[in-house]
């Protein structure tokens, strides 16, 4: 079936031709890097409105961790460890990461300008392709197939999650189900064997939580299709399980890291929201109901679910009114199991009783179940090639069909005009995202009205049915992930040049997100946080007890020398002046107070606490746009103005905390007033407060205090400041640091005397501490790594050899072994092979010994001189591995690596090349 | 007649074992003669007299080898004095049943019986096999017997030598288990009954798993069990790579290309170095015969022995990428040799089919053994040499026994015993900072340290915890052979420089004996 896919030239040419244009003529990057300008350090010089405001994880963090594992990758290493997140984390433990997943390798090996673009494409094609197939193997038309298989690759979950792990591993659903049917068409080993393979490269794809309910549906689906052939549920069951083994390698550290993270602690004792809310349902018909969040305006409007999660079930108007309308004529076996998939699957989403049970179940509890709206969206789709394929056949009768013209025609109208007096009569603040609303709609309305006259009159058009479904999927999200400027990918802020600059040591970010979550790892910069949905439960614990206040990017607003140093901590970067004295007037900033427009002012009171006054710190938005207007800013004493200054709105940006410099000599225990007063600007260029009812946020910060912090550097937006006698090893003597790499440190100790020292990493199950080479016990009890060590000089070693990691590989290296095992007798036992084997062997038979000797000999110089050419072409360059150790080859410094790369690929390929010589000179004999 | 023959096969493994022991020689000599190795014996010598002071392998004295291959000389020890004779005895031995394992193992092979016997002679002539060897020969030819046998009790056995090949040495007993993995692979891969292979790889892991319980039980008994763990993952990974004592790097074959004329490409061709490139071709050709077999169906038992001989020489050449040296190239040469036996028992066979051809192979192979013959020339000649056998001289050093060394040797040993016992006790720690381990035996002293080869000893932590021992135990006096040979050329003051900063620092120079400086600690000086 894939070769006939692949043989249709249009699908491959255009195909071929889009991708092509896409990859190579395309001067931008399919990321939306652009996310960056929501922080300050990043859009000091230049503000542009960020795209999409809910595609920060892709930028956050799954772009650093790629960064990171390829950086380690070409150098040779294995990404096991990330050192420069909260103390030291493990890295391919963390499945998110994604290290093996097949595609992933794209990204290590080829140019960003092409992986970028090219990843996605691919995704989007194999689920497309995998969807086709499988819709083809149930039986439905191929013109149907490939319209469900639009549908479901171009709207939706898989558009929405394309550049998270989720696609990832939901890519292969289909894949799965189409490997079911193949076995219940004829039970070939070869898709047992495949299905392990899925399996694998599913745990590979780096979403446990999606994994988990593939998992389900694909087992229930295979029990139902193969009834009461029990022996091919088992044999089915039982390669899921040896596919999970092969990923044992990720899964296995994975179980580690999650049994010792703070995630799993957390999700243990508090609820999740796994349900997505009824208010959602609209969805369904138009995506953007609640808001879209590629527009100039999107704020959730139900709580603690986005636009991201409730989108899951969309795949056009058009595909749920069909499914809907032709619900009797879906009587096939697979049709109804389809009708309980999406039932049972939106019950659960939308926690509907008794369905909400199942959420209090172990493991559900744990799950974001809502997900499952994905597999409802998705049996939509094939419900949709069923219907579509019955109509192509003149089999299916649409009860839609009866509903007059006219009355469409009216409801249409209706709409638009709805929309047009709504256009007239709201804010102008709201006017862009209804603009984009109606032009949106207007387009699913037509399309949906245009598709029921084709049914009622023109039936022989239907299949131009294609072009309405993608304008109502693939069109309503086209921009949904924005191509950025190659120069918004990660640009160097001043900020980060400066923190570059300074000797390597642990950030903390206070205030302000400056280089928020994991993005310092695109820069080699160490972070005292980190987000990687797990995090090591004894770091995070103590760093939530040293900080327990945070605002709210999660940040810590304040740091203190003790609670620093304790988490190891050199530098702390900061949206003000982290010595000053902080006096917070009004600490709440839930809600959005009204625009500062023409004629507007505000104004808050407080009563001084100290007596230098240095500025006022404020939280602001800009309704995400560039505004150019000032607001006056002062402090009074009744009436009496001691200082004013001005906010420029450029510079606003929006829930980020602002400080504006007014330097005073206050009185204690006296009223003050802080105002804030427009200019002349109207609505639409005015900013605003995040506060408490009509009262902002506001702190007041006190100078002249004790210098706590050494102030190292500052930029527009950002102060850097150290800490004075940083030392990364708490130690009565010296250190010095030989090595330093992530998964290997050496340190010469000099004790004074016998004590126990602090080592500046997060203490984690897989480090290994010796001192001389002789294994020591190493502690957590504070987080960080604790050795006793006697006094003298000592050569500390710590690195990490997780056990969990070579456990892993030793199970999916015998599932490998076992697998490999399985396809060779298989192949082996295939008669083609064996006929061919017999036809070869004939000819070598036919063939004297001297002149397969001279053959072999004449090969192998041949090999031999091919591989000297390709060594002569690309020449291989080896660097001196990093040791400590003094011998012949440190001391001539020659890299051994050499040795064993040269013996191993020269072998390898003159056996090889000449081997294949000698059997294409043997085939080629009559 | 069944007496008849066990007598027969019992005669011919006597003499197999005297014959090799008699005229076989090793890197020094022979049997007989030759000095004291004080590297290669003095190892054994030394890690043997410091069992019998109460000391335990790996957790107080680093080991490069497996604990079954240290053990016995120290039930040696036990049951004799302990003398360099017992560690030549004890060596040789192990040669001599290695050449055993290689006879039979030439049976496996179906090898003629002339090209048996030329073989075995150049193995004895050539020091290829040790212990290691010999015990990983046996455990191939009990892997194969037990395939050919299809005996459970056979394969039982293989997977109890493969367990005692790891706890021999480390890196043979990985080459044979990657050979038996392959085996099992391939079996069950082409084997119509897949349950009889299982049963006998449960069998075989049943045999593997046994000897390590036996062995967890007797190590964790004496409290070494994880340190053998350590230093075993250190040898194994850690050895091979960047971090190797003594290694160089791998010859490269430029040497041919600089010839100026035919003749010196003919003697470049035939080079120390070139050796191991020659080597190389045999396994390619090996390869490229196993495949036209596989292709042809024509996989026999005998093919199939030829296959793990194979794949177990590869694994085992690979030693040459990170050890060096001539010595080094004697470890891998068993496989080789057993294969050169099999090719010119097929040129042989198929000599009247293609006689042009293996009148070729035949004189190729045959000035290849030749030339690896040349390569140990003087302990040839002195092994056919009836001086060596009737020059015994009794009038050794203490602890030296009934080896004929050289008077140099001889005057040293008996200086620096008598220099030793004189100004120290049997408490007293003393250091041969140079590498020469066999002296601790001799002298009848501890090492401070665990590193009797203080080469070995070259990553920062292992000289550190050198230092570290040093400046804990304080040994009286320690000695530096100013003529001791530098490994690679890279002498101990180069590689332990912290060590030696501190001698110089901590230790005065009071005497010199033998071009040996003795230095004796400041304190002790007052």
């Amino acid at each position: 079936m894939l070769r006939r896919l692949f043989l249709n030239k249009i699908f491959v040419l255009s195909f071929g031709l889009i991708t092509f244009l896409f990859i190579f003529l395309n001067s931008k990057y399919f990321f939306p890097s652009d996310i960056l300008n929501y922080i300050p350090s990043f859009s000091e010089k230049k503000w542009d409105r960020p795209h999409n405001s809910l595609l920060a994880d892709p930028v956050f963090q799954f772009e650093p961790w790629r960064h990171f594992a390829k950086e380690k990758i070409i150098k040779g290493e294995f990404p096991l460890w990330n050192d420069l997140n909260g103390g030291g984390s493990p890295f391919f433990a963390n499945p998110q990461t994604a290290v093996l997943y097949p595609l992933n390798f794209i990204y290590y090996f080829l140019p960003l300008s092409v992986s970028l673009n090219l990843i996605p494409i691919l995704k989007t094609l194999l689920f497309f392709i995998f969807t086709y197939l499988y819709i083809r193997s149930i039986g439905v038309g191929k013109f149907s197939a490939a319209a469900s298989g639009m549908i479901v690759s171009t709207s939706g979950f898989f558009m929405v999650w394309l550049l998270w792990p989720h696609t990832n591993v939901f890519l292969l659903f289909p894949f799965l189900l189409l490997i079911t049917e193949r076995l219940k068409q004829k039970n070939n080993n070869v898709d047992y064997i495949l299905i392990a393979i899925g399996y694998c490269i599913a745990v590979f794809g780096g979403h446990p939580e999606t994994l988990f309910l593939v998992t389900l549906v694909h087992l229930l689906y295979s029990a139902v299709r193969f009834g009461k052939d029990r022996k091919k549920t088992l044999k089915t069951f039982s390669f899921v399980i040896l596919g999970y083994l092969l990923g044992a390698v990720q899964l296995i550290p994975f179980m580690e890291y999650l049994l010792n993270s703070h995630a799993f602690n957390f999700r243990m004792v508090s609820s999740i929201h796994n349900t997505l809310p009824i208010l959602s349902i609209p969805s369904f018909i138009f995506p953007f109901f609640f808001g879209a969040p590629h527009t100039e305006f999107y704020k959730s409007i139900i709580p603690y679910s986005n636009f991201q999660e409730y989108i899951g079930g969309y795949v056009g108007l058009i595909a749920l009114i069909s499914v809907i309308s032709n619900i009797k004529n879906l009587n096939k076996s697979i049709a109804k199991l389809w009708i309980w998939v999406i039932i049972v699957s939106a019950l659960i989403a939308f926690g509907i009783f008794p369905f909400n049970l199942i959420n209090n179940l172990p493991i559900f509890s744990l799950n974001a179940n809502h997900r499952l709206i994905s597999f409802t969206g998705f049996g939509l789709a094939v419900l949709f090639s069923i219907t579509l394929d019955q109509l192509l056949k003149g089999r299916a009768n649409l009860f839609v069909k009866k509903i007059p013209s006219y009355l469409l025609v009216f409801a249409g109208v209706l709409l638009e005009v709805i929309f047009l007096a709504t256009y007239i009569l709201i804010p102008s603040l709201l006017k862009p995202l209804l603009k984009y609303y109606a032009f949106y709609l207007t387009i699913t309305m037509l399309t949906t009205l245009y598709f029921l006259y084709l049914l009622k009159k023109k039936v022989s058009l239907l299949k131009t049915i294609i072009v309405l479904v993608f304008l109502q999927t693939g069109f309503l999200f086209i921009n949904y992930i924005p191509l950025t400027e190659k120069s918004s990918y990660y640009p160097k802020s001043d900020l980060i040049k400066k923190l570059q600059d300074l000797p390597q040591g642990r950030i903390l970010e206070v205030g302000n997100p400056s280089i928020y979550k994991n993005i310092n790892l695109m820069y080699g910069l160490e972070s005292a946080q980190n987000d990687d949905a797990l995090e090591i439960k004894s770091y995070k614990e103590k760093f939530n007890n040293e900080f327990s206040v945070k605002n709210r990017w999660g940040n810590p607003d304040n740091a203190t020398i003790d609670s620093v140093n304790k988490l190891g901590i050199r530098y702390v970067i900061s949206d003000y002046d982290i010595n000053s004295k902080r006096q917070v007037i009004q600490g709440e900033s839930k809600d959005l107070l009204k625009p500062l427009g023409k004629g507007q002012s505000i104004s808050v009171d407080f009563i001084a606490q100290e007596e230098n006054l240095s500025s006022v710190r404020i939280i602001t938005a800009n309704y995400n746009r560039l505004n150019n207007c000032l607001v006056i800013v002062s402090i009074k004493y009744e009436d009496k103005i001691l200082n004013e200054n001005r906010i420029n709105c450029k510079d606003v940006r929006d829930g980020m905390y602002y400080t504006i410099p007014l330097e005073s000599i206050l009185e204690k225990g006296k009223k003050y007033r802080v105002a804030f007063r427009s200019g002349e600007f109207d609505d639409s260029n005015a900013i605003s407060f995040w506060g408490l009812g009509n009262y902002p946020y506001m702190e007041v910060l006190h100078g002249g205090q004790t210098e706590n912090f050494r102030l190292a550097g500052k930029t527009k937006t950002s102060y850097i400041f150290a800490l004075k006698n940083f030392q990364e090893i708490l130690i009565d003597g010296s250190y010095e640091i030989i090595h330093k790499s992530s998964t290997e440190k050496i340190y010469l100790l000099n004790s004074n005397k016998d004590q126990n020292i602090t080592i500046n990493q997060t203490y984690y199950p897989g480090w290994e501490a010796t001192i001389n080479e002789k294994q020591m016990f190493a502690s957590g009890s504070n987080a960080l790594t604790n050795i006793s060590i006697s006094k003298g000089r000592h050569v500390l070693s710590l690195a990490y050899r997780p056990f969990s990691f070579l456990t892993g590989v030793l199970v999916s290296l015998i599932s490998l072994i076992s697998i490999l095992i399985i396809s060779v007798r298989i192949f082996m036992r295939n008669n083609k092979v064996k006929s061919f084997i017999s036809e070869f062997n004939i000819k070598v038979t036919h063939t004297t010994i001297s002149k397969n000797i001279q053959a072999f000999i004449i090969f192998s110089l041949i090999s031999t001189l091919l591989l000297l050419f390709l060594y002569y072409l690309i020449p291989a360059k080896f660097n001196m591995p990093f040791t400590t150790a003094i011998n012949w080859l440190t001391v001539h410094s020659y890299p051994k690596q050499k040795d064993i790369f040269y013996y191993l690929v020269s072998f390898s390929f003159i056996t090889l090349i000449t081997f294949v010589q000698w059997f294409l000179w043997i085939w080629v004999k009559k | 007649m069944v007496f008849v023959d066990m007598g027969k096969k019992i005669t011919i493994i006597i003499l197999l074992i005297l014959v090799p022991v008699l005229f076989g020689t090793t890197a020094v000599g022979n049997f007989f003669s030759g000095d004291i190795n004080m590297i290669d014996e003095g190892q054994f010598a030394a890690w043997g007299n410091h069992m019998l002071f109460g000391k335990y392998m790996y957790k107080d004295i680093y080991i490069v080898y497996g604990p079954l291959l240290v053990y016995p000389v120290y039930i040696l020890y036990k049951i004799f004095t302990p003398s360099a004779f017992i560690i030549r005895l004890y060596l040789s031995f192990g040669a001599s049943i290695g050449i055993v394992g290689a006879y039979y193992l030439m049976g496996q092979l179906k090898i003629n019986k002339l090209i048996k016997f030329i073989f075995l002679v150049i193995l004895i002539l050539i020091p290829a096999i040790t212990l290691r060897e010999a015990v990983a020969l046996w455990t191939l030819y009990f892997l194969m017997i037990s395939h050919s046998n299809k005996s459970k009790i056979l394969t039982l056995i293989s997977g109890i030598l493969t367990s005692l090949t790891l706890l021999v040495s480390q890196d043979f007993g990985i080459f044979i288990g990657v050979v038996s993995c392959v085996h099992y692979l391939f079996q069950f891969i082409i084997s119509r009954d897949v349950k009889l292979v299982l049963t006998r790889f449960m069998y075989f892991v049943f045999g593997l798993i046994s000897i390590w319980i036996g062995f967890f039980i007797w190590s964790s008994s004496e409290g070494w069990f994880w340190d053998y763990v350590r230093v075993t993952k250190d040898v194994s990974i850690s050895l091979s790579g960047i971090n190797v004592p003594n290694g160089q790097n791998f010859p490269n074959p430029s040497l041919l290309l600089e010839s100026k004329n035919l003749f010196e490409f003919i003697k470049n061709f035939f080079s120390k170095e070139m050796l191991l490139y020659i080597s190389l071709l045999l396994y390619f050709a090996s390869m490229f015969y196993l495949f036209t077999i596989f292709f042809l169906k024509r996989l026999t038992n005998e093919r199939y022995n030829f296959l793990m001989l194979v794949i177990f020489g590869i694994l085992l050449y690979s030693i040459l990428l990170t050890r060096s040296g001539i010595g080094h190239f004697y470890y891998v040469l068993p496989p080789i040799i057993l294969i050169c036996g099999y090719f010119l028992n097929l040129l042989v066979i198929n000599y009247k089919k293609t006689p042009n051809l293996s009148l070729f192979f035949t004189i190729l192979i045959s000035v290849y053994v030749l030339r690896l013959l040349y390569l140990n020339n003087p302990n040839i000649i002195k092994a056919f040499t009836f001086a060596t056998y009737i020059n015994l001289n009794y009038e050794n050093p203490s602890r030296v026994g009934l080896l004929n060394i050289s008077d140099l040797q001889k005057r040293k040993i008996a200086n620096l015993q008598s220099f030793i016992w004189k100004n120290t006790t049997k408490e007293d720690y003393v250091f041969f900072f140079t590498d020469a381990p066999a002296m601790y035996m001799l002298v009848d002293r501890l090492n401070p340290t665990n590193y009797d080869l203080p080469f070995a000893g070259n990553t920062i932590g292992k000289r550190y915890h050198m230092l570290n021992a040093i400046i804990l135990k304080k040994p009286k006096y320690i000695f530096i052979d100013k003529s001791a040979w530098a490994v690679d050329g890279i002498s101990n003051s180069q590689r332990l420089p912290e060590l030696f900063s501190y001698i110089k620092k901590s230790y005065f120079l009071i005497e010199e004996i033998d071009k040996t400086e003795i230095y004796i600690l400041k304190n002790l000086l007052r």
